[in-house]
């Protein structure tokens, strides 16, 4: 959609070779038909909590982050499969590519999973990432994020994406964020600090909707 | 609707379910994925889908830019998103394992024509970008 950033986007350097050149071709009807259908045995509950797996906690600041995904009908996309993945509070990622001097935490592997709900309802458990340094440009910071995978009802409504935070500042600085050319759309990018989701003395809350397709 | 961002060259930390697609067991797909300055694309996720048979695969691409996956029996073409560092949203197109015709425009379909390299072997290699561009879809209806 015109709503989408566009793949070439010179300020940020890695589409230089990657953004196909085009045109790009009518989808054909038969890819909104369908799409994969997800079962409870392909997750657990576990897995919707990024805080657990190791025998200590994780630092950082502890963060429910929940909210519906649904089609932009409103329709609820029920039992489809929400991946999410992130840095820990330092804002270093387990991944051998990233090896910027922020320490790892051995309590924190920062990926989870979850079915969405009936009501197109999602609910993490994780904890707040860092902002972290990359190499696109000098001093270049990409504003804390916890990267989202979303599978609506078809491969059509296939969604990945990201949330940001509200009120970080390296938010306009940031050439992902801001080739969302519509100022709207790129709102929808940035999660909502939600005090009904918060636990008292426990965790602090923030709600995300996802809208998949055109 | 919430646009897209890119996945980023971290991705096989959290879409990390089903890499591999073990329960298929029909033909196996290989294909080598590069840039359009010819370099293999060593961090790029390929989610393959078949909705003639209901089943869905994912592979990463290794450090040579290559991908090994296995189609489900009987599916005359699969249905393929791609995900890297790079690309600001998924990448849509769609490989045929066989010359049966459809809707798509006959040069189209050539172009998206895996190789038989033996009974059960297919092989598609892809390019992003440049001279020999794999042909790509809107990744989204019109």
């Amino acid at each position: 959609m015109d709503l989408d950033p566009p793949y070439d986007c010179p300020a940020y350097r890695s589409t230089e070779w990657r953004a196909p050149k085009g045109p790009l071709l009518a989808m054909p009807k038969a890819m909104s038909l369908e799409g994969p259908v997800f079962g409870p045995s392909e997750v657990t509950a576990d897995d919707a909590d990024l805080t657990r797996g190791s025998s200590g906690e994780p630092l950082g600041e502890r963060i429910i982050v929940a909210g519906r995904v649904t089609d932009s009908a409103g329709r609820p996309v029920r039992g489809q499969l929400v991946e999410i993945w992130q840095a820990n509070a330092a804002g270093r990622y387990r991944h051998e590519v990233d090896q910027h001097p922020a320490p790892l935490d051995p309590n924190f592997t920062g990926a989870g999973r979850c079915l969405t709900g009936d009501d197109g309802s999602y609910r993490f458990l994780t904890i707040k990432p860092g902002a972290y340094p990359w190499g696109n440009h000098p001093n270049a910071w990409r504003p804390a994020h916890i990267h989202f995978s979303v599978f609506g009802t078809s491969f059509a409504e296939r969604l990945v994406t990201q949330m940001y935070f509200p009120g970080d500042p390296l938010l306009e600085l940031d050439p992902m964020f801001t080739s969302v050319r519509d100022r709207d759309a790129a709102a929808q990018l940035v999660a909502s600090f939600d005090s009904s989701l918060t636990v008292e003395n426990w965790a602090l809350g923030y709600s995300f909707d996802v809208v998949v397709g055109p | 609707m919430t646009p897209s961002q890119t996945a980023g060259p971290f991705l096989s930390i959290g879409m990390s379910w089903n890499v591999g697609g073990a329960e298929a067991d029909g033909p196996s797909l290989s294909g080598c994925v590069r840039d359009g300055s010819g370099a293999p694309v060593t961090d790029a996720l390929l989610e393959f889908w078949s909705a003639a048979s209901g089943e869905f695969a994912r592979a990463l691409t290794g450090d040579d830019g290559c991908f090994h996956v296995r189609a489900g029996r009987g599916a005359d073409h699969l249905d393929v998103s791609i995900f890297a560092r790079g690309l600001q949203q998924r990448l849509v197109t769609r490989i045929y394992l066989s010359d049966e015709s459809d809707d798509l425009d006959p040069e189209v379909r050539r172009r998206l024509t895996a190789r038989q390299a033996s009974p059960d072997q297919y092989v598609f290699d892809m390019y992003l970008q440049g001279d020999q561009e794999t042909v790509f879809f809107l990744p989204w209806p019109s």
